[in-house]
């Protein structure tokens, strides 16, 4: 992923994280569209075995391929939609900030940031079975700024990206704290 | 007027158009506007290429059907049925 065509770095900003979604977050997707299909294509065979009349007639064959041929281009577009919704959501933890980018479908797109000194509260969760086994959940971020609520989802072992964003939360107020005693503030 | 099997296949074209205008618009949006990597765009390729042998493999089965038959003989017959309740 090149991060130059996320963020513009800021002069002397390093990234600390770049965080995904958990791999596992899109296998419900792929098994709801593994089960369309081997269905929907099974139903097919089922027909052509035992009720051969139904689509003997070139009206019946070419309804029922029409039909069949639109329900797995949806499925298939529908699951890439997914996929491209679990992909391109992107979450940026730098020294100074945090950007969070979120892809909504194929065609929706959010990019929101903060500075970290204005961070009020992180908290992070995992629920659920799957979640707890392979370490991945949510972490809640409210800030003081305008976009006050960020949300990372289904990323990996997020207490201790939790742990890690206070400790950069607490450096950075002091950086500032600093910075604003200098200027006599 | 009678209401062929074309409409059929008219609706499904519509439909195809539909999609590879999704599919052209979103590939745009994927060059220039998000930042994505080779393996995005190889993801991208291999669900079109899932596209296109969606639509080559329909196309194929396609190929052999008379599409001035009426749309109606697809519906099944009720001639039984009606001796049936005679």
């Amino acid at each position: 992923m090149h991060i130059a065509k996320i963020i513009k770095q800021k002069k002397g900003e390093h990234v600390i994280m770049m965080l995904r979604r958990h791999p596992f977050a899109l296998i419900p997707a792929f098994l709801l569209f593994l089960l369309i299909n081997v269905f929907a294509i099974s139903a097919y065979f089922f027909v052509a075995k035992y009720y051969p009349n139904m689509i003997a007639s070139d009206a019946g064959r070419a309804t029922t391929i029409i039909l069949l041929s639109t329900l797995l281009l949806s499925t298939w577009i529908q699951f890439y939609g997914q996929f491209i919704d679990y992909y391109l959501d992107i979450w940026v933890v730098t020294d100074t900030r945090i950007i969070n980018v979120e892809q909504h479908g194929l065609f929706g797109r959010t990019v929101a940031e903060t500075d970290l000194y204005k961070i009020q509260d992180v908290e992070s969760d995992i629920k659920g079975f799957i979640p707890t086994t392979f370490s991945y959940g949510y972490v809640h971020i409210q800030s003081a700024g305008e976009h006050s609520k960020f949300l990372f989802e289904q990323v990996p072992y997020p207490h201790l990206v939790r742990k890690k964003i206070i400790q950069l939360v607490q450096v950075d107020r002091k950086k500032h704290a600093a910075e604003a005693m200098a200027a006599g503030v | 007027m009678q209401i062929t099997l074309a409409i059929l296949l008219y609706a499904y074209i519509l439909l195809v158009a539909i999609f590879i205008t999704f599919a052209v618009i979103h590939i745009l949006h994927l060059v220039y506007l998000t930042a994505t990597d080779r393996y995005g765009y190889l993801m991208t390729v291999f669900f079109l290429v899932g596209f296109i042998i969606i639509i080559g493999g329909t196309w194929l089965l396609l190929a052999d059907i008379n599409w001035s038959t009426p749309l109606t003989s697809a519906l099944p017959s009720i001639s039984g049925e009606q001796e049936l309740f005679k």
